[in-house]
């Protein structure tokens, strides 16, 4: 697979390649070029290396078939891992070639001639969607239950139609696992692990288990036997209030419209309707018998599952109807239903094109439900729903506050990561900020915690969050309590810190309780920062001790250095290394350090292409060097979320498209959002099964 | 996380006056059955992730008068009810993370010609099978339990799954033993029979319109849907059986030891009563590398993953001790096993507990030489009361198979097998 199996990802660049010549043949070539290369390791040698044998490709076609694994060849020649150190190197003009024919071998329509959308395999709703998915249908004003995802933020600030995040605003925290307003208390469904490097929607990697169904089930019965239930879901007021068949009928019909996401035909009607004559034939009364009704509705396949075209459809690529591209909108940027405009808009016609899909994703990016791109998707994204396990050592005294340490950073971690997110997507800002950027938000907690107290104290000072001296005890307790409320923008006092790599909650993610780690930083900045995640290790080796530097008298990189010069270990970890050791200059807990113990700090490092910096300012700067390689890969990110499905070769040419777009307009955050929806994959499907797949 | 309001050994004692009813009597919807039927047979399998300190675990003795070493010194009391079997091996594929694949794939370890997710050799898993066997009559096909009650799912299923539908079909853990209880004694909350109609019929009309990968993941909710006809019915012949024997758990016991020993009585309470027949219980995920309070053992909480990659010999002697506590967990479970009167035996003479590791020595993740014991007589199938080790190559999916045979499923073979251990079978089933 295209995305995960590259290691070469510092010197991808996105550009495209050399143009003007034509386009190499393969056999003419690129197969000589194979021969003296690479055949030798890679060729009909009876046991090829790490299985790859490029010598049995004799024709263009064949070739051509084969796209996963040129993409992974031309990601290793395009980073210098291949040819390996030791072997003669690739000429100037045999690289250019081989690129070349691989760049244009890979963005070739795929499928008989047609470009290869993809195939999502079918998706269940996540928690996270079911929760709003159901909300929005039944218009409850709060959540269905209590669920680990939905984080303890109240957001009063949170407007996405004032086109502005507050200087000074209130995120409205509450005590993580502290009560959070939901119709039913007691009630949930399984939870959803996460795809390996991916995100938790992947209909690939979801189960449904025996449990879950029943837990459906149980959920919706809650539901609807919940007391003043019209008051409560106003949206089911017409279903409820409906009394004798034909009355039912006519209210179903727009109710199922809005729950399948489509308009039912009258076979699916009567089907649903056969619960409410069973029901009634046994004596209920019309409420009850509706009740079985919609209790089969929310617990049936149409409802759970985000149906898509399959074979029925003429092949091979489909494209989706108004209908399907209206839930692919709303569970992308809401991660919830459509709504009656979106369905309105789906029954006009106008989602069959960009320009009307466009329209949509603009309206929808100005409404609240839009948090979910940043609490679902950029807490993906950036592993950040591991922070609440994170247990830094009780040493780090700034970390634990109130009675019995119980008071925790976590919470004011995740609202600064949440709250750069919220800002670049809310005022359409570049996404570059997320690399780097001189602003952020802290509260006087964080502030103290990031030893900035003194830089901004006017700030809260301006606020009213400055805490009163001569206070003690409870009252000084109640005014700091007061004071971490608020949130106040503020500027970097130096370019070490700003954007995501030196969030706190970042940090904090990738390090042990008492000592930082390079390598899990490493692979975090791999991962999410160039979508490049380096593969598991293929040895065992003895991992470092969790010690900090005061107790071993040695820094993590030192202890690091011998691992390195291990030939098994270096190929993996010059590349995974260099991003840690910049991250060495802040501690496990996120604040910026110049010593581990007694010992110096070295943020030095030296990438794979060369380059060179010294600390985390340096380190950005070698990201921003190259734009378009970090607008592609996150572009990436956001086009494997839109769809529930892992990235393959063939969505290379959308992701250049995306990323090209975008840096017309300044790398804006909206471009991304446009560039993803209006994008071939998204409102196509693949109906056959790939070729590799027969 | 909540104490029970109960103390356990209180409701215990309780369930020892109230309930010793034998499974037939208990389960009066199955007095269909003659009287004089033999009692099921029963397997459950108890999974330690990380590996364990060999030189503390296996005995230096062969054969019946094998000796005990300190890690499972505590099943010293159910010596002759147990075999303790060395040199089996499971062969690690390359492709996925070495802890991942240990655990995922101790009960299902296919070779390179079945089908796989991904890079992991995870097929239909030895518990699925038995419970496609055994469980068809009972309320529930399996029970899969873990006793990691971290909010967070920080790692993917194949840390945390040992057991399998099919390939990347996890069964999916249950944590809570609240959730645990009300799915063995509740009623089926929400009444879900009456919907059961509405969405087959509405996965049909669905199923029609789908290519074969969606297919698939719809029949995973067939699947569910079938498993929920079946407990609706067998729940309400079940209902007879009269009031649940133990109070309701609050919730998962901050004690460690107190956490396990309550999922294991579940497990044990469920078989008595003939409600399940297969169950297994993941003791802690691989990879774990959250510290763990290992209450009375330590002072401090102790990270059991990164205590196996350090070298200290303090750290040795602290995974011995962790190995001690998990096996003194197991003791637990075969002792309430053998308490239990059934037939004219014991209910641990109609069962396979087993506990073991997909992982031998943790610091070199090595899969060679995989700790295992089993303990019952599996209807006189198993023997028992022994110490083996095996030498060379010898496939854990031999012991599987063995198995297998031992309750009735005549599988050639089952994974990567290449033989039946025909050791730790009596004449009976050889």
């Amino acid at each position: 697979m295209f995305i995960r199996s590259v290691l070469g990802t510092l010197a991808l660049s996105a550009s495209p390649l050399p143009s003007g010549a034509a386009d190499p043949d393969f056999v003419r070539d690129v197969v000589p070029t194979l021969k003296a290369h690479c055949y030798g390791c890679h060729g009909n040698t009876g046991k090829p290396k790490g299985g790859l044998n490029l010598a049995k490709f004799a024709t263009p076609a064949e070739a051509a078939r084969a796209g996963a694994v040129w993409a992974d060849v031309l990601a290793s020649v395009r980073a210098g891992d291949m040819p390996p150190d030791g072997k003669p190197k690739l000429t100037a003009a045999e690289k250019q070639t081989l690129l070349a024919w691989l760049d244009a071998t890979l963005t070739a329509p795929g499928l008989d001639g047609v470009r290869d959308p993809g195939k999502s395999t079918l998706r269940r709703l996540t928690r996270t969607e079911y929760n709003n998915t159901v909300r929005d249908l039944l218009g409850l004003s709060t959540d269905v239950f209590m669920f680990p995802e939905r984080f303890p933020y109240k957001k009063p600030y949170f407007d996405p139609a004032s086109g502005v995040v507050p200087e000074k605003l209130n995120v409205g925290a509450i005590e993580y696992g502290g009560k959070v307003p939901a119709l039913l208390k007691q009630a949930g469904i399984p939870g959803d692990a996460r795809a390996e490097h991916g995100f938790t929607n992947r209909g690939d990697v979801q189960n449904f288990g025996p449990l879950q169904f029943e837990k459906y089930v149980e959920v919706a019965d809650q539901l609807l036997s919940a007391p003043n239930l019209a008051a409560t879901a106003p949206k089911l007021g017409p279903v409820l209030g409906a009394s004798g068949r034909p009355a039912v009928k006519a209210a179903l019909v727009p109710f199922l419209t809005r729950a399948l996401r489509r308009p039912p035909t009258a076979a699916v009607v009567e089907a649903y309707l056969e619960a409410y004559d069973a029901a009634k034939k046994q004596g209920a009364d019309d409420r009850s018998a509706v009740r079985e009704t919609l209790r089969a509705v929310l617990s049936s396949p149409e409802f759970l599952f985000l149906v898509e075209p399959g074979e029925s459809r003429a092949g091979p690529v489909a494209k989706l109807d108004g209908y399907e591209v209206a839930a692919r909108l709303s569970y992308f940027l809401w991660a919830s239903t459509p709504d009656d405009e979106l369905l309105a808009a789906a029954k006009a016609g106008h989602l069959s094109d960009p320009a009307g899909v466009e329209k949509q994703a603009r309206r929808m990016r100005k409404d609240r439900r839009v948090r979910e791109l940043s609490e679902t998707f950029a807490v993906q994204w950036l592993r950040l729903n591991e922070l609440w396990a994170a247990q830094p050592d009780k040493s780090f005294k700034s970390f634990y506050g109130g009675p019995q340490g119980k008071g925790t950073l976590h919470a004011d971690l995740m609202a600064e990561a949440l709250l750069l997110f919220e800002t670049v997507m809310i005022e359409d800002r570049s996404i570059m900020d997320f690399v780097a950027a001189d602003y952020g938000y802290v509260n006087p907690r964080l502030a103290a915690h990031y030893g900035l107290t003194k830089e901004f104290e006017p700030a809260f000072a301006a606020a009213g969050a400055d805490v009163k001296l001569g206070l003690t005890g409870q009252e000084l307790q109640k005014a700091q309590t007061a004071a971490n409320a608020t949130w106040v923008r503020v500027k970097w006092p130096d370019p070490s810190r700003g954007g995501f790599l030196t969030c706190g909650a970042v940090l904090t993610v990738t390090s042990l309780p008492q000592r930082t780690s390079p390598v899990k930083r490493g692979a975090w900045v791999l991962e999410s920062v160039f979508n490049r995640p380096p593969p598991e290790p293929t040895v065992a080796v003895e991992p470092l001790d969790s010690k900090p530097a005061s107790t071993t008298g040695k820094t993590v990189r030192q202890k690091l250095e011998a691992h390195r010069k291990d030939p098994n270990c270096s190929g993996c970890h010059a590349k995974i290394d260099p991003p840690g050791f910049a991250l060495e200059a802040f501690d496990p807990v996120g604040r910026l350090r110049t010593t581990d113990g007694k010992l110096p700090i070295d943020a030095r490092g030296t990438l794979p292409d060369g380059r060179t910096f010294d600390g985390p300012a340096a380190f950005k700067a070698t990201i921003l060097a190259d734009k378009p390689a970090f607008a592609k890969a996150f572009a990436g990110h956001l086009l494997s979320y839109a769809q529930g499905r892992k990235l393959e070769h063939f969505d290379e040419p959308a992701l250049n498209e995306i990323a090209a777009a975008a840096a017309q307009d300044g790398y804006r955050f909206s471009r991304f959002v446009t560039g993803v929806v209006t994008s071939y994959p998204f409102r196509h499907t693949r109906t056959t099964p790939p070729e590799s797949a027969k | 996380m909540t104490s029970q309001p109960i103390s356990r050994r209180a409701a215990l004692r309780g369930l020892g006056a109230s309930v010793g009813l034998p499974w037939l009597e208990a389960m009066t919807p199955r007095a269909t059955a003659a009287p004089t039927a033999a009692p099921p047979k029963r397997a459950v399998f108890m999974y330690i992730p990380n590996g364990v300190q060999l030189d503390t675990w296996f005995p230096r003795k062969e054969g019946k008068d094998f000796d005990l070493p300190a890690s499972l010194e505590p099943l010293s009391k159910v010596k002759g009810d147990i075999t303790v079997l060395g040199g089996l091996d499971r062969t690690f594929v390359p492709g996925t993370g070495v802890h991942a694949q240990c655990g995922s794939c101790w009960l299902s370890s296919s070779p390179p010609s079945e089908p796989k997710d991904g890079g992991f050799p995870t097929n239909t898993s030895l518990d699925q099978m038995l419970a496609k066997h055994l469980g068809a009559d009972t309320q529930l096909p399996s029970l899969e339990l873990s006793c990691n009650d971290h909010p967070d799912t920080k790692e993917t299923k194949y840390f945390e799954s040992i057991s399998w539908y099919g390939p990347g079909y996890a069964a999916g853990v249950e944590k809570n033993p609240r959730a645990v209880f009300q799915r063995l004694f509740g009623k089926p909350k929400g009444n879900p029979a009456s919907v059961l109609d509405t969405v087959t019929g509405g996965a049909a009309r669905l199923r029609g319109n789908l290519g074969a990968g969606d297919r698939a993941k719809l029949d995973e909710y067939l699947d569910a849907v079938r498993a929920t006809e079946r407990r609706v019915q067998l729940a309400e012949k079940a209902a007879a059986a009269g009031k649940p024997p133990i109070p309701e758990p609050a919730g998962a016991p901050a004690d460690r030891g107190e956490y396990i020993r309550l999922m294991l009585d579940l497990i044990v309470l469920a078989f008595r009563q003939d409600r399940t027949r297969v169950a297994t219980l993941v003791v802690d995920p691989e990879r774990w590398d959250t510290p763990r309070v290992y209450h009375g053992v330590f002072d401090t909480p102790q990270n059991h993953h990164a205590l196996t990659h350090t070298k200290d010999p303090s750290a040795k002697d602290k995974i011995a001790q962790i190995d001690r506590f998990h096996v003194a967990q197991y003791a637990y479970l075969v002792e309430q096993l053998k308490a239990v009167r059934e037939g004219s035996g014991t209910l641990l003479d109609q069962c396979a507990a087993v506990i073991g590791s997909g992982i031998s020595e943790g610091n070199s993740h090595n899969y060679k030489d995989l700790p295992v014991v089993v303990a019952g007589k599996a209807g006189g199938a198993l023997a028992t009361g022994f110490h083996k080790k095996f030498a060379g190559e010898v496939p854990l999916a031999n012991l599987w198979l063995s198995l297998l045979h031992a309750f009735g499923v005549n599988a050639p073979r089952f994974a990567d097998s290449t033989a039946p251990v025909k050791d730790v079978l009596t004449s009976a089933v050889r």
